[in-house]
């Protein structure tokens, strides 16, 4: 397919306090509350390889549906899947999530990767208006 | 966060460096004119504008004897950038994981 729209990537990384192991278990166990699905309004998910998944969070007062197939599956080492939401405007991105030990801790890395860039110029506006509101909340986590 | 991000977010955290900006967005300006509207010292202003300049937000040129202040958005487009829904999400995400795995090791650290 050729892709017109503009893409991104965004990385995040944190240092979680678990082995890679753990980290991975718990981010594929949707009723657990340090996973990324917990607080959806529906999950579905089916974690192997050529699975699955449907998830609809509320972000915002929206309800924002996502689909996805699972790409990579290798226990406290990777996890991949494909991504769709209204955000990537029917474009298949993809999300990997890397583990890498740091002692008893893991080095957790997401790569979110083919995002329409223009979601981005679309939020400047609202960016705005939430950074003036947000910014003594955010210093507080810093 | 990058740490340069996060000297951007600093630097608009407080009022009189926000209301600066305001100033300089209009077009650039002169420290003495910057510093007029606050009932404040040209020191302090000149505190508040260092802020600004470390986090790359404000430029600073000599002409004659006068110091022209010139605002570089660009540092705000990368703050605006991180607060993109997508990139807050997922920082949203893996804040949960952290103060989950956070509230586990206290637990069992905690004696019985």
């Amino acid at each position: 397919m050729n892709v017109s729209i503009k893409t991104t990537d965004l990385t995040v990384s944190r240092t979680i306090p678990a082995p890679p192991e753990r980290v991975y278990d718990v981010w594929l166990d949707h009723t657990s509350p340090g996973g990324p699905w917990h607080g959806a309004k529906k999950v579905i998910l089916d974690a192997r390889v050529d699975g699955l998944f449907y998830h609809a969070m509320e972000w915002e007062g929206t309800t924002w549906p996502h689909f996805g197939r699972f790409l990579a599956l290798e226990r406290g080492r990777r996890i991949e899947h494909t991504w769709m939401s209204p955000a990537t405007k029917g474009l298949e991105s993809v999300v990997t999530i890397t583990l890498e030990p740091r002692g008893n801790e893991t080095l957790l890395s997401l790569r979110h990767s083919g995002v329409p860039d223009d979601e981005l110029g679309r939020q400047h506006q609202q960016g705005w208006t939430w950074i003036t509101d947000a910014v003594a909340d955010l210093l507080g986590k810093m | 966060m990058t740490s340069s991000t996060k000297s951007v977010f600093v630097a608009i955290s407080d009022p009189t460096r926000r209301a600066i900006i305001d100033r300089l967005a209009r077009g650039p300006a002169r420290v003495t004119d910057v510093a007029e509207p606050f009932a404040m010292s040209l020191n302090a202003v000149s505190k508040h504008l260092k802020v600004l300049e470390r986090a790359g937000l404000v430029q600073r040129a000599r002409q004659g004897r006068e110091h022209v202040l010139t605002l570089d958005p660009a540092p705000l487009h990368e703050v605006v950038r991180w607060a993109s829904s997508l990139e807050r999400y997922w920082n949203d995400r893996l804040d949960r994981l952290e103060a989950f795995f956070t509230t586990e090791k206290k637990k069992k650290e905690e004696p019985r």
